[in-house]
């Protein structure tokens, strides 16, 4: 999962403050309170995440071998 | 990297073990605290003297540090590497554009506690996290600080 190189520069302070003042869209603040509900622990957030990243990884190697 | 004969619960459970002070920060803490985010990573910022116990710690997992502790000291960061990828900040304080310097010690005392599993882990506060976030300063910390800020409105 190698991001693209603009992805890791980091902005100017006048860009970075600007993108950070962009509000939260609607379906964003849905799917954090979706998030928040679905796992209501911070144990079953982490394992969540785990499972899509090991889920990723295995797609990635059989894209990767096939 | 398969990450199989990896075991996250066994890693925190040893930090704490341990008793390193060590603050997971990076998306790994956003997720751990509510916000549906992906990543490959573990960040850690822990004590400047508490590098050598980190690695002893971890070195059961099969993580093994890219450099040794005095370098690390010098450089302010190093990696924990095996079939995972953990970056380890070990700076005493890091300064931002425009604002305050953010010390490790400071930040530690203002931690707030997780539990997982039988064990717990340590996350910044929301606004240490964000300030943790604008230490790099690329478009994703930002989008990250935008949904921490959410939070800080609807703990």
């Amino acid at each position: 999962m190698k991001r693209p190189v603009f992805e890791e520069q980091p902005l100017s302070p006048e860009e970075f403050a600007a993108r950070c003042r962009v509000p939260l869209t609607e379906d964003e603040k849905t799917l954090i309170e979706w998030f928040r509900r679905r796992y209501p622990t911070p144990e079953a957030r982490l394992r969540s995440a785990r499972r899509l990243e090991l889920q990723w990884r295995r797609s990635q190697a059989g894209n990767k071998s096939g | 990297m398969q990450g199989s004969a990896f075991d996250e619960a066994t890693m925190f459970a040893s930090i704490a073990a341990a008793n390193i002070r060590a603050l997971l920060i990076g998306r790994r803490a956003l997720i751990a605290l509510g916000l549906p985010l992906m990543t490959r990573d573990y960040d850690f910022w822990i004590h400047i003297d508490d590098i050598e116990r980190m690695n002893s710690a971890l070195a059961d997992l099969e993580l093994y540090p890219t450099k040794p502790p005095d370098v690390a000291r010098t450089l302010g960061r190093y990696v924990l590497e095996g079939d995972e990828h953990c970056d380890i900040m070990v700076a005493r304080a890091v300064g931002i554009h425009d604002g305050p310097m953010v010390r490790f010690d400071d930040v530690w005392t203002r931690r707030q506690q997780l539990q997982f599993g039988s064990t717990v882990l340590y996350v910044p506060s929301l606004p240490d996290l964000i300030l943790t976030k604008r230490f790099g300063s690329r478009p994703r910390d930002a989008d990250d600080i935008r949904m921490l800020e959410q939070l800080l409105e609807q703990p």
